[in-house]
């Protein structure tokens, strides 16, 4: 199956809510979850020569292995990197308040957050501060050791103990709402 | 398209948008470039890279001025007059040596050309000697990737010229030896066809190897010396073997 433009704008046009969802599952956030899109779009254009698919749900399912990479890369930078739109000369809008509604609603944010609120509240105490600190109030792990009274290596291994504990409870209703 | 979801649709079109600009302006793929540059290079090919000029007529005791009469031949159009004057198949490598009539005649060009292991024909430049006096042996060498060729012409008394060559292996330079090419006479029928001087001679020696040479001596038919042609210092060796141009060093014998 060859990707030109017009095959990548219409598989793009189709798949382009369910995909803003999916990001908007593993972002927690609408306008990130935009641009990530954004990104992903311009990527399968960029390297459309390098898919060996022959079907379009292969097709799709090779978009969103370039989504999960672009969201792999906004996880680690902490934020989307537009290069490869930057280059198709692409600049994402900006969403309204009831589009970031509506996103919210398609991807079950609501459902999401209880998730995590209930993880959250089921992890021990220790872990459950050094991830509140951490990522709600966004701390630097010498201040959250200062906080909590502990070493910075304490606090790093308590929130990365904690969040993998709440990957590991959310990932399957992630998956389970991304399936519907 | 969802309408409660303007941006996305804003970005999807844009991106559809930019998606199309881009393909039709997408730079042409090389093969397509192919014919075009076949043109060019062959154009450039034969005329620069004939290294080897050799001025006709009366030449005596005019060096510098010969050398300065000589054409370095773009634009000149050769198929009419061009004319193989030596046919060789050297280690089985098949070597032609052509020469053409330029310069309204009085200037003779002569190139090398030699098919190399991509069985692409690369031209060697070779130089151009005047049969009298000190610029009697010109000889130059082209390198293609594990070979070197040395050629050139001498005037029509030369039977051998002695070459000292320096192998190469890498960037250094080994333990140099003599060796020895016996000239030879051109094609007569190329002389007719291309109106050439009849009483110069040849030389052309194929090393398996990449090397340069520092010396020629040229020698009679009893192995007197004629005259010895010393090349100052150590050539530089370019690093683009094959290069028609780069690769290729002149020796002039004055």
């Amino acid at each position: 199956m060859r990707l030109d433009a017009d095959t990548l704008a219409q598989m793009f046009e189709a798949e382009g809510p369910r995909l803003l969802a999916f990001a908007a599952r593993r972002t927690f956030d609408a306008d990130l979850a935009l641009d990530v899109v954004g990104e992903a779009f311009a990527t399968a254009f960029e390297r459309r020569a390098r898919f060996r698919g022959a079907t379009r749900e292969e097709a799709v399912g090779w978009l969103y292995a370039i989504t999960r990479t672009v969201l792999s890369h906004q996880h680690r930078r902490r934020t989307v990197e537009r290069r490869a739109l930057a280059r198709l000369g692409v600049e994402p809008p900006v969403m309204g308040e009831d589009e970031r509604r509506r996103v919210e609603e398609l991807a079950g944010m609501a459902d999401l957050r209880a998730a995590v609120a209930r993880e959250l509240a089921a992890l021990p105490e220790a872990q459950r501060d050094a991830v509140r600190l951490r990522v709600v109030d966004e701390l630097s792990y010498d201040d959250l050791a200062a906080r909590l009274g502990i070493t910075p290596d304490t606090a790093r291994a308590r929130v990365s103990r904690g969040l993998r504990a709440l990957t590991r409870a959310i990932t399957p209703l992630q998956e389970a709402i991304d399936a519907r | 398209m969802p309408a409660d979801l303007p941006s996305l649709n804003r970005l999807t079109a844009d991106v559809a948008t930019a998606m199309h600009a881009a393909e039709r302006a997408r730079p042409a793929r090389w093969w397509r470039r192919l014919p075009p540059l076949a043109v060019a290079l062959a154009a450039l090919a034969v005329p620069s890279a004939v290294a080897l000029h050799l001025t006709t007529g009366d030449s005596s005791g005019e060096t510098d001025h010969a050398h300065d009469r000589v054409v370095h031949v773009p634009g000149v159009r050769p198929p009419k007059t061009a004319v193989a004057i030596a046919r060789d198949v050297v280690h089985g490598h098949r070597a032609t040596l052509a020469a053409f009539r330029c310069d309204g005649g009085k200037t003779v060009a002569v190139a090398l050309l030699v098919t190399g292991g991509a069985s692409v024909s690369r031209c060697g430049r070779a130089l151009r000697a005047t049969p009298d006096g000190a610029d009697a042996l010109q000889v130059s060498a082209f390198w293609s990737p594990g070979q070197t060729w040395i050629h050139g012409v001498a005037g029509r008394e030369v039977a051998s010229v002695d070459l000292r060559v320096v192998p190469q292996r890498g960037h250094h330079f080994l333990k140099a030896y003599w060796t020895r090419a016996q000239t030879r006479p051109l094609d007569p029928r190329a002389v007719l066809q291309g109106g050439l001087r009849p009483d110069l001679r040849l030389v052309l020696l194929y090393l398996p190897r990449r090397a340069v040479f520092s010396d020629a001596v040229a020698r009679d038919a009893r192995g007197r010396i004629l005259y010895r042609c010393v090349l100052p210092g150590t050539p530089a060796v370019s690093r683009t073997a094959g290069s028609p141009t780069a690769a290729t060093e002149r020796r002039s014998c004055a």
